[in-house]
């Protein structure tokens, strides 16, 4: 297609909405069935990454710790023999962030942000490429997390220009993307793909696709399905039909809303000076 | 704050620009069920002892037996019911239950014909007047709400509507509302919607014909801006904080017994669950950081009593979201700007809320009583300066916001003026040269 590329010049400099989501609900007749399938849902994709690990589908996954938890999960970790390492203390947030807010111990209101991998060595070269004093090593913690290559290549391309939360970029290199205006388009892609919801948890992939049709990431979510279904297959099928919904993602200002049939999300987002929108349709 | 019964979407009418357009075709509310309306209604009244109003759609369409039904159980409850209908179905046993059940009726027209064509034909206009005169020969007092647009709102139209005011109050009804129209159906925009600056000279003209040229006209917003100002707070919503989503300005009871919020933001045929528990400060967070060109609100002198107007029409380049700012901004500063002139040419020695170096933007909402401190009008009260004014420069008070120090500015006060006033406490009437003693 056309691409119509988002530059700089799209985004106000100085705006930082602090983290949140919001999901507001519809008033529909069918609304409380959607709102169990959310309930069931949501959690999956975080339960799914420690078993992705556990089970040895990739290397290392990102964790938390909190301090309410911190026992009960270290006890975990030990139990199924993977290890854990702290990389920063972070700020405690609500809802969906992309970045951390580093602070230290004396701070009550905080996580310990970290690398879960089943040896040392895997956490140890996490860490270490996390701390790396050229900067990050987003290609090696990109193997070690299990991304296809070709997500690497965008991350590095478009997230680190900048665009930490690349929808629009990920919509307009889907083949089938059709450019409506300067700033809409709309895509028809893979569930597997669709990181739209994905500030709520509701997710297959853990990384950010390439595009809406990537067949390596298809690949990939088609495996995180598998352990998400190992975990609670009703959830698995809950999640598939929320991702299946019609759904247009805008950005304006710093907030990106989702809107479906059932329910809309807000969240914090890019700081772009005009509407940038994705009209979504799923494909399985 | 407003507990709205929608019991039907349902109307009459077929006003061009009314937002609930898109609500009628994605939503099949043409039936109510009384007893789960009355159910809820009970229950949302105990929460916050409002008092409810009926709305729609069409409140009177639901027939009488189930309007007096609903009427009865809210003045059973809250000792008062509100209503807000089109005035067509008005006759003399829909006067009665008003009078029965102290209910306050709020008439929506947009004028005498033509002026009320976006709303309805020539007969149903007349008639809806007619009703009006018969509801105020039994002593029963309506409010009226215009809706302004370019059928009654342009500079051809003035002469009709200001007529229409004025005959209002001859038979006592001094105040309603006179809202800009929110367009959001692309298919009357044109038609209906007046431009920016269109409805900044309509509010302007407006203003200065409610407040400054005649007496004991009370409509709305032009009131509430002089009390904002003045930094006493507001009653309308458009210019306080309000969530899109969540609207505290509304709780509103569908038919069928669910509870949404205002259905301003229906226009694309959804209306949300209330939901008590959910953040709403992003659009403020927003809307005070980007600038006015992006459609922000940052660096407007008027964002304390503003906040960059009701999200429902938020709007820029054609182009609605409620993160922008109000698409009626330019009528919205026109309308403060005028006011504050106003206020300023009387009483120069006001401090408006605008004038104050830091306003706190902390509140949810500038209220009455926590807001102004000082006083918008301190410089003419003793307790704050010793020569207070409305005019004359005034000699304040080292102390005088403390609350302890303003009992020692008073105390001394006679004194003070006696000592440091040139000519005594009375200026000269007879010569112009020292003004500011």
């Amino acid at each position: 297609m056309n691409n119509q590329i988002m530059t700089k010049e799209d985004l106000m400099e100085g705006i930082d909405i602090f983290p949140f989501t919001r999901t507001i609900w519809h008033n529909h007749k069918d609304v409380e069935l959607w709102k169990k399938k959310y309930n069931m849902a949501c959690p999956l994709h975080h339960r799914a990454e420690y078993l992705m690990v556990k089970q040895g589908h990739r290397k290392c996954a990102t964790t938390h710790l909190r301090p309410q938890t911190f026992e009960k999960t270290l006890e975990k970790i030990y139990q199924d023999n993977l290890v854990w390492l702290p990389i920063q203390r972070t700020k405690s947030y609500n809802g969906f962030s992309h970045k951390h807010f580093p602070t230290d111990g004396n701070d009550p209101d905080s996580s310990v942000y970290g690398v879960l991998a089943r040896n040392l060595e895997d956490a140890e070269l996490f860490r270490s490429s996390s701390r790396n004093d050229e900067g990050t090593d987003h290609n090696t913690i990109g193997d070690l997390l299990g991304f296809p290559s070709c997500a690497g290549e965008f991350f590095n391309d478009i997230w680190l220009s900048g665009f930490f939360d690349p929808m629009w970029q990920q919509a307009v290199n889907t083949k089938n993307a059709e450019l409506i205006d300067d700033r809409t388009v709309k895509v028809t892609g893979s569930i597997y793909n669709n990181q739209l919801l994905r500030y709520v948890g509701l997710r297959f992939n853990s990384h950010l696709p390439c595009s809406f049709n990537c067949d390596k990431s298809i690949e990939t979510g088609k495996v995180w399905e598998e352990v998400g279904e190992s975990l609670n297959k009703e959830a698995a099928g809950d999640l598939k039909d929320i991702l299946r919904l019609d759904m247009e993602w805008s950005c304006l200002h710093g907030v990106a809303q989702i809107q479906t049939k059932y329910f809309t999300i807000i969240t914090n987002s890019l700081p772009t000076k005009d509407r940038w929108v994705i009209k979504y349709e799923a494909i399985d | 704050m407003a507990l709205s019964i929608k019991g039907t979407i349902d109307c009459n009418l077929n006003c061009k620009y009314c937002y609930e357009h898109e609500l009628r075709k994605t939503q099949n509310r043409t039936t109510w069920d009384i007893s789960k309306i009355k159910q809820i209604l009970k229950k949302l009244y105990e929460e916050k002892k409002e008092a409810p109003t009926l709305h729609g759609g069409e409140p009177l369409v639901m027939g009488k037996k189930d309007v007096e039904e609903l009427l009865k159980f809210g003045y059973n409850l809250a000792g008062r019911v509100g209503m807000q209908t089109n005035g067509l179905l008005i006759d003399d046993d829909y006067i009665d239950m008003f009078k029965k059940y102290n209910v306050h009726v709020g008439i929506s027209i947009d004028g005498p014909w033509p002026l009320n064509k976006a709303r309805t034909n020539k007969e149903n206009t007349e008639q809806i007047i007619k009703n009006i005169y018969k509801m105020v020969a039994k002593d029963v007092t309506p409010g009226i709400i215009v809706v302004l647009h370019r059928a009654n709102g342009l500079p051809e139209h003035r002469e009709q509507l200001k007529e229409f005011i004025l005959e209002m109050k001859s038979i006592g009804i001094n105040g309603g509302r006179l809202n800009l129209a929110e367009i959001d159906r692309e298919e009357v925009k044109e038609e209906l919607e007046l431009s920016p600056e269109e409805a900044a000279e309509l509010y302007e003209d407006l203003a200065k014909f409610v407040l400054v040229e005649n007496d004991n006209l009370r409509w709305q917003p032009f009131r509430d801006v002089v009390d904002n100002l003045l930094g006493l707070g507001t009653g309308t919503c458009v210019f306080g904080k309000c969530d899109y989503f969540q609207a505290d300005a509304e709780r509103v009871i569908n038919g069928d017994g669910s509870i949404s919020t205002c259905y301003k933001n229906a226009n694309e045929g959804i209306t949300y669950e209330k939901d008590n528990n959910s953040r709403k400060t992003e659009r403020y967070e927003l809307l005070k950081s980007v600038p006015m060109e992006y459609g922000g609100c940052k660096e407007c002198k008027y964002w304390p009593i503003c906040y960059g107007g009701c999200p429902a029409e938020g709007a820029q380049n054609g182009i609605q979201d409620w993160r922008f700012r109000s698409r009626h901004c330019t009528a919205y500063r026109a309308l403060y700007s005028t006011v504050e002139k106003h206020i300023k040419r009387l009483l120069p020695n006001t401090e408006l809320i605008i004038n104050r170096n830091k306003v706190s933007d902390d509140d949810y909402q500038i209220r009455s009583g926590n807001s102004l401190k000082p006083p918008a009008l301190h410089k003419m009260i003793v307790d704050y300066v010793r020569n207070p004014s409305s005019w004359r420069g005034v000699q304040g008070c080292k102390n005088k916001q403390k609350s302890n120090n303003k009992k020692d500015c008073k105390s001394n006060n006679g004194k003070n003026r006696a000592n440091n006033t040139k000519h005594g406490d009375k200026a000269h009437g007879d010569h112009s040269d020292h003004g500011d003693s």
